[in-house]
């Protein structure tokens, strides 16, 4: 009897610590994702507890970024942690408490809340794309009407019109995503190549690449192609065409002379610089520009702070036709399903972090282009001594100041169709690789994968 | 009577827990998998799938197989490293093994030494493949350029040729099987090696005819767990190629479609998944055929 009791409560036990453990499980698609941003969750659902447990029984607005670095990792970081700090302690007495969350991945966090049908409170995308799941379930709420009637166009600069979508503005990116390219000035001059800022076309580049080649010392090469490649090559079809980088990929597109030209163009400089200069992430070439190996990064203006260990003349300039690539990309982007006060103070976030002031800050200490077109970034410069600053607002102006601001296409076009372009670039870079057989490939490929 | 009946009530309740797991855990998400890969599900309705009704029920079967471009080379590139990882881990597997199980000198530090590579995630392993690759800078690319001083391509970027470079990113490391079937090679009894001794089993023989016979459950395990893993490759893919010249492998579109995408093609992913799933199932049939011990007796048969 005693042995058939202990049983009976070893089988329960077990079947009530099954039940526990699978108690409050989310979908599999959930656990799925989930599994993905634990740590990051984890750490944010201590800090919100916290948060909620010294505001009492005030409202929280939990703000997700990914300013999650240490200072000796990358210094920016805490610097915009402060940033959003001191918004937080000026409205500490309100009624919602504003509590700003750093974690490694905040795409994971949004796609997993998103699969279910909720939102964050409010995230910043860092340039990322705001899914587009989350617009079409009207999970992310539109700031165009608040914008409007506190006279922020201006503040907001080319969020307003660039991630507009049909009359609705989801997300403000307070920095802005601004592509031009940077050389190594010393190089050029040794090589006797023309300099970027005198290409007038893509010839007049591939020329100058093919003397960087030719004059240049042993191991030097003269572009970091790959995720640099696709940069031009959208630098080029916006040339061509501006709208084509404004819309959603097309057929018309597609098959459109232009992105034939673009393309063929574009591979045909990757494949005599070298497939071993190829790859997908810009910032593998970036010791290698400062080593002086690579002679033209095509990297964005806010590579400005990285080029102290360079030996020689850094410049910016812009792409052949004078052409800068610009874009917002997602930023901010607020819940649909707050309270009032709570979209009240993300609001008021909003406004804080494109005003003049910080917008201010964002480019003398965070060294990225601002999204405020009220502010003068030469006269700031020209107050400041710090070279990083000047060199940046050099790079900024050529950018602002460029013949053509094309958008960029990864935004518009979506990152499954950005790997597809770039797979097809780096396998171009390949000797021998038969360009026009590439360009038919990647045709059909971007037709069936907008299908 | 009574006793039959409590009996039957303990058995339940434990096979309760279980059945359960397995039920939410195992066949729930397989059958979602099989449902949604018959609905539309994407960026425009995530929190509500939506059947494709008897008339266009296969809609998504239809777009992966007649329109989605990589299907086909990422169907064709698992399969073959599914294959590679039998062909050459199997074997690799075995040989070390037996060598391991004869205790030489060293042996047990030559075993940890093998072991390592195995406790390094594939991502991890990814990552120092690729510095290996690299074609400015990586060891392989010197050893190449001795030979060849004019190589300044990157493998990694050579149709054909990144296929084998992601091969070698992981099918030599195949500690944990190893260890696998060194223990069983060390529970055959020693008197079966003795009797084989007396009628002239030794060197070569002595694993042919002895160790291999009696191992061979444990090969079959090893050669399934090899296969699947080649099946299911994807860090290597990722953090070698990202998919480009020609290296996507299954899981790697599974993940292009669910999470790449700007538009969150879950119902596509998913059908990819029933793919792999009932691809997997024949793959493991295919091994437990080949494996089965009617056609080992019948080889053994014909040996004799």
């Amino acid at each position: 009897m005693k042995k058939r009791i202990i049983s009976m409560g070893l089988a329960l036990s077990l079947l009530a610590g099954m039940l526990v453990g699978c108690g409050g499980s989310k979908s599999s698609a959930d656990a799925v994702s989930e599994e993905a941003v634990t740590e990051t969750a984890e750490a944010a659902t201590e800090a919100t507890e916290e948060a909620k447990a010294e505001s009492g029984d005030k409202e929280v607005l939990q703000f997700y970024h990914a300013y999650f670095h240490d200072e000796a990792t990358w210094p920016v970081a805490p610097l915009m942690r402060q940033i959003y700090q001191e918004f937080a302690d000026a409205h500490a007495d309100g009624p919602v408490t504003f509590e700003a969350i750093a974690v490694e991945d905040v795409l994971g966090i949004v796609t997993n809340e998103v699969a279910g049908g909720s939102f964050p409170d409010m995230v910043d995308f860092a340039g990322n794309e705001v899914p587009l799941a989350a617009i079409t379930q009207e999970l992310v709420y539109d700031m165009k009407d608040f914008i409007d009637a506190e006279g922020l166009q201006s503040k907001v600069g080319i969020n307003y019109t660039m991630n507009m979508v049909d009359g609705k503005l989801y997300t403000v990116h307070d920095q802005l995503t601004t592509l031009g390219l940077w050389y190594n000035a010393d190089a050029y001059e040794a090589a006797g190549a023309a300099t970027p800022d005198t290409w007038k076309t893509y010839e007049d580049m591939a020329a100058s690449m093919e003397t960087l080649r030719a004059g240049g010392a042993d191991g030097i090469y003269a572009y970091s192609a790959g995720q640099g490649s696709i940069r031009l090559f959208n630098a080029y079809i916006g040339l061509l065409n501006e709208e084509y980088a404004k819309s959603a990929l097309t057929e018309d597109i597609i098959n459109s002379e232009e992105f034939a030209t673009a393309f063929k163009t574009v591979a045909a400089m990757d494949q005599a610089n070298g497939s071993a200069n190829a790859s997908d992430n810009v910032g593998d070439f970036s010791s290698d520009f400062n080593a002086g190996k690579c002679c033209t990064f095509l990297n964005g203006v806010w590579g400005a702070g990285g080029f102290g260990d360079a030996t020689f003349e850094v410049r910016p300039a812009v792409y052949p036709g004078n052409v800068s690539l610009s874009a917002p990309g997602g930023g901010l982007t607020i819940s649909s399903g707050l309270s009032e006060a709570q979209t009240a103070l993300a609001l008021e976030f909003v406004k804080y972090m494109t005003s003049d002031e910080v917008q201010e800050r964002i480019f003398l200490e965070i060294n990225a282009n601002p999204c405020n077109t009220d502010i003068d970034l030469n006269s700031l410069a020209a107050g400041s001594d710090n070279d990083t600053v000047k060199l940046l607002a050099e790079a900024c102006s050529l950018a602002n100041s460029a013949d053509k601001i094309v958008n960029t296409t990864n935004y518009v076009w979506g990152s499954d169709v950005q790997t597809a372009i770039i797979n097809k670039l780096i396998e171009c870079s390949v000797k021998g690789t038969d360009i026009e057989a590439k360009l038919a490939e990647l045709q059909a490929e971007l037709t069936a994968l907008i299908g | 009577m009574k006793q039959r009946r409590n009996k039957a009530i303990f058995i339940t309740l434990f096979l309760i827990p279980a059945c359960l797991c397995f039920l939410m855990f195992y066949a729930y998400p397989i059958l979602q998998i099989v449902v949604t890969s018959f609905c539309k599900w994407d960026y425009t309705n995530l929190s509500s799938p939506q059947f494709y009704g008897v008339g266009e029920l296969l809609t998504n079967y239809k777009y992966i197989f007649t329109e989605y471009p990589y299907f086909w080379e990422a169907l064709k590139n698992s399969l073959c490293w599914a294959l590679v990882g039998v062909v050459i881990q199997v074997p690799l597997t075995l040989v070390v093994a037996i060598v391991l199980s004869k205790g030489l000198r060293f042996s047990k530090f030559a075993r940890n030494v093998y072991i390592v590579p195995s406790v390094i995630s594939s991502a991890a392993m990814g990552l120092i493949f690729l510095q290996l690759y690299n074609a400015r800078y990586g060891p392989i690319q010197q050893i190449i350029q001795k030979f060849s001083p004019d190589f300044t391509d990157s493998i990694l970027l050579m149709e054909g040729i990144n296929f084998w470079a992601i091969v070698f990113a992981y099918v030599f490391f195949c500690g944990t099987t190893t260890i696998m079937l060194l223990g069983q090679i060390h529970s055959i009894a020693p008197e079966l090696y003795e009797a084989g001794k007396i009628d002239g089993a030794k060197g070569l023989k002595r694993e042919l005819y002895i160790t291999i016979p009696l191992v061979m459950p444990t090969i079959k395990t090893v050669a399934t767990l090899a296969a699947t893993s080649g099946f299911l490759l994807y860090n290597e893919v990722f953090f070698l190629t990202n998919g480009a010249a020609g290296t996507k492998s299954i899981t790697y579109i599974i993940r292009e479609l669910a999470i790449t995408s700007s538009r969150t093609q879950y119902a596509r992913a998913n059908t990819i998944g029933v793919v792999q799933i009932v691809i997997g199932l024949l793959l493991v049939a295919v091994i437990n055929f080949a494996f089965s011990e009617k056609k080992i007796k019948n080889r053994g048969g014909e040996k004799a």
